[in-house]
């Protein structure tokens, strides 16, 4: 039973990661229609910039903020230079410039810094273990990712719930005509729900990194797993992103302690189609009726 | 001022520009490209002018998906798997080798079938989500099941014969004339009551279906037909190499092919062969860049959306339309 | 000068379909002005038009706040200008509460008048202060619309587009609607009212304008267009007498189709 409850709780730690992913994933979903296939390569450069920057001598916190600072300004300014431009072409060319900006951050990475792994151990990776109960544990860097990602999401909470900004892309998600009748510059917003979609991502990474190496494709496996958290929850709903996530995580680290480990990403998407095929709108999404 | 002869009716007017010309040039290029195999080319040029034919075909299966019936899939490059590895486990089991790439195409066929059933139920970024979790879980499976697939290592692929062992430029001349005979192929499919009912199903779902285009026929058939012609292209691409393993037919494998179309230009077969040719020769020729290929690539696709939606092919007629107007 | 004029608007979609032809009309300080029209003329392009919400357009013609022009604005600065709008459809945040949703209108608005504006609100609407946290989603059809209405005015505009505020209402609430509108009018507000109740319309309002083809084919005071044969014929339903001969009749109706 204890190991039981072990497994779980290492299994929410890995889907809070998947997570975070994932509610960028939702966020740039429903402001803009985008499915953006780069969104985790936008956090591995913000890792590697943080890296940088800390290799530099600048201290962790502000090699963090100067890594959610350049990924605000990589995902608004992909919105507005790029994504804005290519949803006039439809949704195939949506998908594949999304696809495009992912071979061309990976393939820059991969020619800056090669393709050899690096560390990059920080704060969060100490070698402490936490008592949760009595015979179940946490490491100190899983405790830290709970607790990072249980701010992060209060604060989104907040933010939506209470702020005017917060409001107003809530408007947006829900009746983007209108809310330009309001005055409301819908575009500019749109660059900020990227912005904010691309920091939560950067976050995912450095929480990520001591984990897994630092190299181009550390995202990769990832993302795909957010991806399926994002359709478990509906693909449009964040509390469905995160509950995904979570069930993500659980169910991957308990498949791998009972059945095998070397079909995780097999079961993601197993995950995926029974959800597409049994509940497509997601386990808490709303039926929508698209209209002709 | 002096205007361009008039043209006097519609009929002329597509001559100038379609069919009898372009086939002639067609057909004169045909003749070209197998002198030019047969008998002038270097061995490097045989082995990329064989990989241009095979991908040519391949681009041209995912082309009638996601540019005719506007399907997308980002787990293309497993339909190639499939066909691959049926054909090189049944080649090796002693099967004629155009027996094999059969099976293969068909078998391909069969998961494309398969993987479009939730099609019917999912638009846009569901498929592409689902696609790829298709394409993710094939490259698992050929690197875990080693008993049939030989697991990350791969299988050793016999050369080919067809009664007598097939030499590379042999071997070259027999793809390009399947290729030739794909396109053929899917230029009438395209032009057929099948073709129709694909681009109404792109422009609008729910109008096809209401003008009688059976959506559970059409929209599987589309998925299997493309698979199976993308599934030829995989069986026949094995004798390029000795050996095949997961690596040749990865998610990044899907994308290539995606750029091809994208850049060649959608729902358009002169597109896919653009497209194809390009980015084959493009990787056979910035070998000395390998690593900022990708970034390459990226680029062009970024470019060609942003700045030419309809791809080289929407070039192509612009110059075309450039050169029938001159001088003006 | 008026508050708000159009002069000669000329509106094209998709570069090729004009949907006005050259439509003129002018409003006044605390004026209700009506416009009718058949469906298709052209009303909610109108509106949508003056809102600044189709790009590009107009391609021709002239709009003036004020004696400024604004038509080449983009909304969020004819918001600010004192331009609002009530859409068709209402068009509510479904997934946002009551408050919230007023709070959307007040987008433009300086933050430290939001206070004083629901005050304004909920005394015209006090229904909206009884459900401030509800889900606006979940309202009736006639709060929905008192919201869209409310949402407008949090802007604290000096003129406000309604299009067809009464549809899908019970005669009995579109009439509360209409009353506020006389209300909001005396309190200086200038109020283009797109309608299909034609005779509600007319009453409330002191002029007219019949859009037909993106064309005005008549423009007067509602007194005016109240005795017009035609307008009574075709807008207000009122039978002919027999008198009129078929061939006439034909004619006529040339003009309203
Ligand atoms: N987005 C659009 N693209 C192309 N044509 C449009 C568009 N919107 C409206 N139209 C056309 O413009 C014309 C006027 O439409 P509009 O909605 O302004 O009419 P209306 O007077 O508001 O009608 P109703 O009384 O039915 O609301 C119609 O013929 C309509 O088909
Ligand atoms: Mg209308």
């Amino acid at each position: 039973m204890d190991l039981f409850l072990q497994n779980v709780l290492n299994g929410l730690s890995a889907g809070s990661v998947y997570a975070l992913i994932a509610i960028g994933l939702v966020l740039i979903y429903r402001s803009s229609g985008v499915l953006h296939f780069a969104h985790g390569s936008f956090a591995m450069l913000a890792t590697f910039v943080a890296f940088e920057l800390h290799q530099q001598g600048l201290g962790l916190v502000p090699a963090f903020l100067g890594a959610a600072a350049v990924a605000f300004v990589l995902g608004a300014g992909t919105f507005r230079l790029l994504l804005d431009r290519a949803r006039e072409g439809g949704s195939h060319a949506v998908v594949m410039m999304t696809i495009a900006l992912f071979m061309v951050v990976e393939g820059l990475a991969g020619a800056t810094w090669g393709s050899d792994t690096k560390d990059f151990n920080h704060y969060f990776s100490e070698p402490g273990i936490v008592t949760v109960a009595e015979g179940v544990f946490l490491s100190e860097h899983n405790a830290w990712i709970n607790v990072v990602t249980c701010a992060l999401v209060l604060l989104l909470a907040l933010f939506f719930r209470f702020t005017r900004v917060g409001i107003a892309m809530r408007a947006v998600f829900d009746n983007e005509v209108a809310a330009e009748l309001m005055g409301v510059r819908v575009r500019r917003l749109h660059a900020v729900t990227w912005g904010i979609a691309s920091v939560l991502a950067a976050v995912a990474g450095l929480l990520l990194v001591p984990k897994v190496f630092l190299d181009p494709s550390m995202m990769f496996a990832p993302l795909l797993k957010a991806f399926a958290a994002a359709v478990l929850g509906g693909l449009a709903s964040i509390p469905g992103a995160i509950l995904g996530g979570w069930l993500l995580g659980v169910i991957e680290t308990l498949a791998g302690a009972y059945i095998s480990t070397e079909f995780q990403a097999s079961i993601a998407f197993l995950i995926i189609i029974a959800v597409l095929a049994l509940r497509p709108e997601g386990l808490l999404g709303r039926r929508t009726v698209t209209k002709v | 001022m002096r205007r361009p002869d008039l043209v006097r009716d519609y009929a002329e007017d597509l001559s100038l520009f379609e069919d009898r010309r372009w086939m002639a040039l067609a057909a004169f290029g045909l003749v070209g490209l197998v002198v030019f195999v047969a008998a002038l080319a270097p061995d490097y040029a045989v082995y990329v002018t064989t990989r241009v034919a095979l991908y040519v075909i391949a681009a041209i299966g995912l082309n009638l998906l996601m540019g005719y019936a506007g399907q997308i899939s980002l787990g293309h490059a497993a339909f190639l798997a499939i066909g691959a590895y049926t054909h090189t486990i049944l080649y090796t089991k002693g099967a004629p080798l155009l027996v094999g790439v059969l099976v293969g195409a068909i078998v391909a066929g069969a998961f494309g079938f398969l993987v479009g059933i939730p099609s019917l139920r999912l638009e846009g970024p569901y498929l592409a989500i689902s696609t790829l979790g298709f394409q993710v879980a094939v490259d698992q499976l050929l690197g875990r099941w080693e008993a049939l697939t030989g697991g990350r290592m791969g299988l050793p692929v016999p050369a080919p014969e067809i009664f007598v062992e097939l030499s590379p430029r042999v071997y070259a001349l027999l793809c390009i004339a399947i290729a030739a005979l794909v396109i053929v192929a899917t230029y009438n499919l395209t032009r057929s009551r099948i073709g129709r009912a694909f681009v109404a199903i792109r422009d609008n779902e729910t109008a096809a279906e209401a003008m009688g285009v059976d959506l559970v026929i059409y929209k599987t058939m589309a998925f299997a037909i493309s698979a199976a012609i993308t599934g030829l292209a995989g069986a026949l691409l094995v004798h390029l190499s000795d050996s095949i393993n997961p690596s040749n037919f990865t998610l990044l494998d899907s994308i290539e092919l995606l750029v091809m179309i994208m850049v060649g230009g959608l729902a358009s077969i002169l597109g896919s062969v653009l497209g194809a040719t390009l980015l084959v020769t493009l990787n056979h020729t910035l070998t000395a860049f390998r690593d900022y290929q990708a970034v390459a690539i990226g680029t062009i696709l970024i470019l060609v959306i942003l700045f030419e939606p309809m791809g080289l092919r929407g070039r192509w007629l612009r110059i075309k339309t450039y050169f029938k107007a001159w001088p003006f | 000068m008026s508050l708000l004029s159009a002069e000669r608007l000329e509106v094209f979609y998709n570069r090729y379909v004009q949907v006005l032809r050259g439509v003129s009309i002018q409003l006044e300080p605390g004026q209700i002005v009506a416009v009718l029209g058949p469906n298709g003329a052209g009303k909610t392009t109108l509106i949508r038009t003056l809102m600044g919400m189709i790009d590009d357009q107009p391609e021709r013609g002239e709009i003036l706040l004020e004696g400024a022009r604004i038509d080449r604005l983009d909304t969020s600065e004819r918001v600010g200008r004192g331009l609002a709008c009530v859409p068709e459809g209402r068009e509510v945040f479904a997934d946002l509460t009551v408050r919230e949703n007023l709070l959307m209108g007040g987008w433009t608005a300086p933050r430290r008048d939001t206070d004083a504006n629901l005050a304004r609100v909920f005394e015209h609407f006090p229904r909206l202060e009884e459900r401030i946290a509800q889900r606006a989603g979940t309202l009736s059809g006639g709060e929905q619309q008192m919201l869209a209405i409310g949402r407008a005015l949090m802007s604290a505009p000096k003129v406000l587009l309604l299009d067809e505020p009464s549809l899908g209402l019970a005669p009995i609430v579109a009439k509360e609607i209409f009353t506020i509108l006389a209300q909001l009018a005396e309190r200086g507000i200038a109020l283009l009212l797109v309608e299909q109740n034609a005779k509600r319309a007319l009453e409330l309002a002191s002029y007219g304008y019949i859009l037909e083809s993106g064309r005005v084919v008549l423009a007067a005071d509602t007194a005016t267009l109240l005795a017009d044969d035609d307008v009574q014929e075709f807008y207000l339903g009122a039978k002919q007498t027999e008198s009129k001969k078929g061939y006439q009749r034909y004619k006529r109706r040339r003009r309203w189709a």
